[in-house]
């Protein structure tokens, strides 16, 4: 590949352009769908191209191409400038990026198993020993379970004379749990994965993993709603994990931020309480975000985004490096070879403090426990809403009955300098996160308590 | 590779057969998309692409596999299909399995689904569309466009089948959207949005971004308002939403046989208001997903699922129509050749009502108008439970709109549904569903103090 490469570099060059890139891939995706103790979908596939990128007199240009040969690459490559070149006749800003050194390097998975040498007869007997661990108890009534494995290589070259090529490989499993009793119905989900191979069974017991989930349901059919209003409530790692991506990650995330997030004018400012520390690591092991380089071959490094509750550095790529002046962190992400990369988060999270878990909990006449999430989102004011599928109240400063059918809502601004005590405990949870493209991430943190946060819930 | 991809689908159906599949089906999609993205008030990034590939699902005895790829050559397509025999051997059986779909006898006509206009537009006139599109929304200082697109995609999709299906299709569809936000006095508006979709022309870029920029600038000023129950009006924005994770499973076949829909053992009994009209129609004219076929090669059609209240049909694809011991509407869908098909709505048509919209804003009162919702993925599709920021949102005084912000709705569709007491005249398809205006008469709305 590297030399064909080469040769369209040396090709991009000779038409002047300010800069180009490729980025070839290549993806090994399995899929296994279970629902109800039926194996519904199996699915196995090979999908390959390449991505081409022109920046001309400040312009973009961008086309795709699924044939890897010179002649289709010089083809793909003169699509996007002459993009690029029509683009640039309109462009008022140019757009300007960071350059990097010349480089080669290769970058292989560290694998304990690797999922191709699986046969998938034995991941079939695996999750269909898994589902139907799940199918116990009688008011559970129906079962969706899949597992995914994704083996890519990324190509990367530019004129800048880098080459790069590196291995990810990732696999994920998520479950559905819908159940009933009476004029109840509820429904649950569970998701992990791993990087370093076909070792989700070796990292959690299926026994353990189907208990978990069906005693979630349960606690979902039988408990009582919230109170709505404002209480004080202690976050568990997975919610922390949540709420520091959608709230707060994507207000960092530099092309948000300069289009007027809540954070676009609190660069270096206090905008959380100085308990709060929140980082986008890539180098976090075993996360779903941990790699070397990103999609436009960049080295990944940390970014700092809250010290001490203030607003330190953004997430950037290339060209927000240049426009904001921040060290490129790696940030941008590419859901496939038929897309441009964006600016992404990789691995989300809040850094432990020195409380122990016990004592979030101490001052709390009454509030909320709020152990795992169903979903969430948030606008670019700031304002965020987790759905949340597991949750107690704290009664007196203990942890007391369930709660169903929750969820919590506000300004992140304001919920980051509600944050009174960050404990030292520490998870990293494994999932997906969808901004018009899809990637993998993680997010987690410790155990947390904010003083106020509005509960709301379907009564 | 001079063969039609229809013709490459058929000789594939074949060739699997004689390597041992009992029955195949190949689907083939070929796609051009020309795309201009606006971000921070620029033209970010011109891009031209074009996709291609077959999914192939094979049937031996009761097991299913299937395999995908991107390449069209002989060989690649061969490999594919080795792929989908070995998976599908290495599986476990479905009981339930019945083989796959027969031609239909009758294939339907579809209008306004294929345009020249947009099949033939070039990158350099999506630019200038884009270039003025910017300049209109920026000629307002306090808009900033975080995002935009002005895209263009034209397809041809073959499916064939050992049964003897053999058919493809033709679409176009152009997209012009944007995201803004407006800032005054350091008072800032979420993100605000909206977009037209056509398959028959191209929209124009001075109405949207009118309508864009004035919705934006009547999002500023927040007042803030009490807690309480209020009658609400979803936009048709709003009705996408939130339907989409709630509404829309509950009608999916495959849902009823699992017993995850609440309507499960409601057909023919009252679900909704009497002014509640709803149609699955594969093919409405100008419609988003209207097509000749389904993911399957069934015929699309007209469903009414429910007809002044009543609820009538579940949708469904040859598979869970089989479980359910109906037939097929032609509701399996397929988001690219690399998916299998799954039970999807194609045009969920709410019929409108009576009210022109300021009427409705007028006869409401005191009210809510809400154009989106954040997190409307974590309502509950099983009971219709919701509790999401309203945004952006409108406070209704007697006919005014007064922006609010951070205010969050909570209640339960289904039971909602029962009270829809108005919807306008006039209704749009801004996703799978075209919706009117919907009003509700009592929804909970909570406030931060």
């Amino acid at each position: 590949m590297q030399d064909v490469f080469n040769k369209l570099m040396d090709y991009a060059r000779s038409l002047e352009v300010d800069f180009a890139d490729a980025r070839m891939e290549r993806v090994e995706k399995t899929l296994i769908s279970i629902q109800d103790g039926v194996l519904k979908e199996l699915k196995a596939g090979i999908e390959e191209g390449v991505a081409i990128r022109v920046l001309y007199r400040g312009a973009w240009g961008f086309a795709s191409s699924s044939e890897i040969s010179f002649e289709s690459l010089k083809k793909a490559l003169d699509t996007a400038y002459a993009a690029a070149r029509t683009l640039s006749y309109h462009v008022k800003k140019p757009a300007r990026i960071v350059e990097l050194p010349s480089k080669t390097d290769i970058v292989r998975a560290v694998l304990k198993r690797d999922p191709r040498d699986v046969p998938v007869d034995v991941k079939i007997k695996d999750y269909l020993e898994y589902e139907k661990m799940l199918r116990g108890k009688e008011y559970v009534k129906s079962t969706t379970v899949y597992y995914a494995d994704i083996v890519g290589t990324t190509f990367y070259a530019s004129t800048e004379d880098r080459y790069i090529e590196q291995e990810k490989i990732i696999t994920w499993m998520y479950t559905w749990l819908t159940g009933r009793i009476n004029d109840i119905i509820a429904s649950v989900r569970d998701e992990r994965g791993a990087v370093d191979g076909y070792t989700i069974w070796d990292k959690w017991d299926k026994n353990e993993i189907a208990r978990k989930v069906i005693d979630r349901l349960e606690k979902q059919l039988k408990a009582k709603t919230p109170k709505g209003g404002v209480y004080p409530a202690v976050l568990a790692p997975e919610i922390v994990g949540v709420f520091v991506h959608e709230a707060f990650g994507h207000l960092a995330e530099a092309d948000l931020t300069t289009s007027g997030s809540a954070i676009s004018d609190k660069l270096g400012k206090e905008i959380a309480s100085p308990l709060v520390n929140i980082v986008d690591d890539p180098t976090l092991p075993g996360g779903f975000g941990t790699f070397k380089y990103d999609d436009e071959g960049v080295e990944t490094r940390k970014a700092v985004l809250i010290e001490k509750g203030i607003v330190k550095e953004l997430m950037v790529d290339r060209q927000y490096s240049v426009l904001l002046g921040i060290k490129p962190t790696g940030n941008a992400r590419a859901e496939s070879f038929k897309v441009p990369p964006l600016i992404r988060m990789r691995n989300t999270v809040m850094l432990p403090g020195d409380y122990s878990k016990e004592e979030l909990f101490e001052d709390i006449d009454y509030g909320y426990y709020l152990v795992s999430f169903r979903g969430g989102q948030a606008n670019l004011d700031g304002t965020f809403q987790v759905g949340v599928q597991e949750a107690y109240e704290i009664v007196n400063g203990e942890i007391g009955e369930p709660v169903r059918n929750m969820s919590i809502s506000g300004n992140t601004l304001d919920t980051l300098k509600e944050v009174d005590a960050v404990a030292k405990d520490f998870e990293l949870e494994l999932g997906r996160c969808g901004k018009g493209q899809l990637a993998y991430v993680s997010d987690g943190g410790p155990h947390i308590r904010v003083r106020k946060i509005v509960i709301g819930g379907a009564r | 590779m001079s063969a039609s991809i229809i013709e490459i689908a058929s000789i594939t159906v074949k060739h699997a057969l004689s390597r041992g599949a009992d029955e195949a089906e190949v689907f083939i999609v070929k796609s051009k998309n020309n795309s201009v993205e606006l971000e921070n008030n620029t033209i970010k990034l011109a891009h031209t692409t074009e996709d291609r590939g077959l999914g192939v699902r094979v049937l031996v005895g009761k097991k299913i596999g299937f395999s995908y790829t991107n390449k069209l050559d002989k060989q690649s397509i061969e490999k594919t299909v080795e792929k989908a025999l070995s998976i599908a051997r290495s599986g476990k059986e479905d009981p339930y399995i019945r083989g796959l779909p027969l031609p239909a006898e009758k294939y339907p006509r579809v209008e306004g689904t294929y345009s020249l206009e947009i099949a033939n537009i070039g990158l350099d006139d999506l630019v200038e569309k884009a270039s003025r599109m910017l300049n209109i929304l920026t000629h307002d200082k306090r808009i900033v466009v975080v995002w935009g697109s002005i895209t263009t995609s034209s397809w041809n999709v073959a499916i064939a089948n050992s049964n003897g299906v053999y058919q493809q299709d033709f679409g176009t569809i152009a997209f012009i959207g944007a995201e803004v936000v407006a800032r005054e006095n350091g008072d800032v508006t979420p993100g605000i949005s909206e977009w037209d979709i056509s398959r028959t022309s191209f929209p124009s870029i001075e109405k949207l971004a009118l309508r864009l920029k004035e919705k934006a600038i009547s999002n500023l000023k927040p007042v803030k308002i009490d807690e309480g129950s209020l009658p609400v009006i979803l936009t048709e924005y709003a009705v996408n939403s939130l339907f989409a994770y709630t509404f829309i499973e509950a009608i999916k076949g495959d849902n009823v046989v699992r017993e995850r829909s609440p309507y499960k053992d409601k057909i023919n009994t009252k679900v909704a208001s009497e002014k509640i009209t709803i149609i699955d129609d594969g093919l409405l004219k100008n419609g988003l997903n209207t097509s000749i076929f389904d993911g399957e090669g069934i015929p699309r059609r007209k469903t009414t699922i429910i007809e002044q209240g009543v609820l009538k049909n579940f949708i469904y694809d040859h598979y869970w129509g089989l479980r359910a011991g109906k037939e097929s509407t032609g509701n399996a869908s397929r988001s690219d050749y690399a998916s299998m098909p799954r039970v999807a709505p194609s045009n969920l048509v709410i019929a409108p009502g009576t009210y022109n919209k300021n009427e409705l804003l007028k006869e409401t009162g005191k009210g809510l108008l809400v154009d989106g919702f954040q997190g409307a993925h974590s309502s509950n599709p099983e009971t219709g439970e919701f509790s999401v920021v309203a945004t952006p949102a409108w406070y209704i005084e007697n006919g005014e709109l007064k922006a609010v912000r951070g205010v969050m709705i909570a209640g339960n569709l289904y039971k909602l549904l029962e009270k829809v007491d108005a919807l306008t005249k006039t209704s749009r398809q801004v996703g799978t569903i075209k919706s009117p205006w919907i009003r509700f008469p009592n929804v909970r709305v909570i406030v931060k103090k």
